[in-house]
């Protein structure tokens, strides 16, 4: 188990995050893929915090992890919104700011 | 998610594997089930397009980069205080990491308290808000 491991691992998660964010339309799964690219870091953090002995990653960890939970909230309620408004999942239809 | 925490705790990190679990499984996901049941799943119409291939290009090669990144070249431990012996010393994980977020990075812990303050605040008022001028724009 050593940093490669973590390194590699990490780097998976985070492009499959990518990958989903980039392809997919619904605004639900996007979401998620997000939250998946997040935690590919928080790992890394926390592998490397066990690596070097030292607590920071960890609480960098936590910090992030304050971070996705507000930004989960936040952005469940735009997209709770927006389909209230138009009735519609397809980011691509989502062009124009004026509601 | 909770594979994630598994792996959390391989790396001595039993406090912030407990957070991953209650905080994703627990809470995200919960709020991800809501708003799937709320607006119901529908079946998305994927058709090629020259964006979706660059954009599996682009991971692709990303992946690829990630990869030569993490198995090439040297990497150079840096050795702090805390090893596995000292945390058990402290009394666990989540005393150490209590000790060390309150002494040193107590900055950041408020600042990430006012950000949770601040997001409950604004779902309140986009929930709350957002309701009326709907309603006139439907008449």
């Amino acid at each position: 188990m050593g940093h490669q491991f973590v390194l590699l691992i990490s780097a998976t998660i985070f492009c499959v995050g990518a990958a989903g964010f980039l392809i997919r339309k619904n605004p639900l799964i996007m979401f998620m893929s997000v939250e998946l690219m997040l935690n590919s870091v928080n790992f890394l953090l926390i592998g490397f915090s066990s690596f070097q002995k030292s607590m920071d990653g960890q609480i960098f960890a936590l910090m992030i992890m304050t971070v996705a939970a507000a930004e989960v909230v936040v952005g469940l309620a735009i997209i709770l919104t927006i389909f209230r408004t138009r009735h519609d999942m397809d980011v691509d239809h989502i062009n124009t700011l004026k509601g | 998610m909770i594979c994630l925490a598994l792996l959390f705790l391989l790396y001595n990190a039993e406090f912030v594997a407990a957070v991953q679990i209650i905080v994703y499984a627990g809470a995200v996901m919960i709020l991800f089930l809501f708003i799937i049941a709320l607006l119901g799943g529908k079946k998305e119409i994927q058709e090629p397009s020259t964006e979706r291939s660059l954009a599996i290009v682009f991971v692709v090669t990303m992946l690829g980069e990630l990869f030569l990144s993490a198995t090439v070249g040297p990497t150079r431990p840096v050795e702090g205080a805390f090893d596995a012996q000292t945390v058990a010393e402290v009394g666990g994980s989540a005393k150490a990491i209590g000790l060390e977020l309150f002494s040193r990075h107590v900055v950041a812990f408020e600042l990430a308290s006012a950000l949770l303050l601040v997001a409950a605040v604004g779902i309140i008022c986009l929930s709350k808000f957002s309701y009326v001028p709907l309603r006139r724009r439907m008449k």
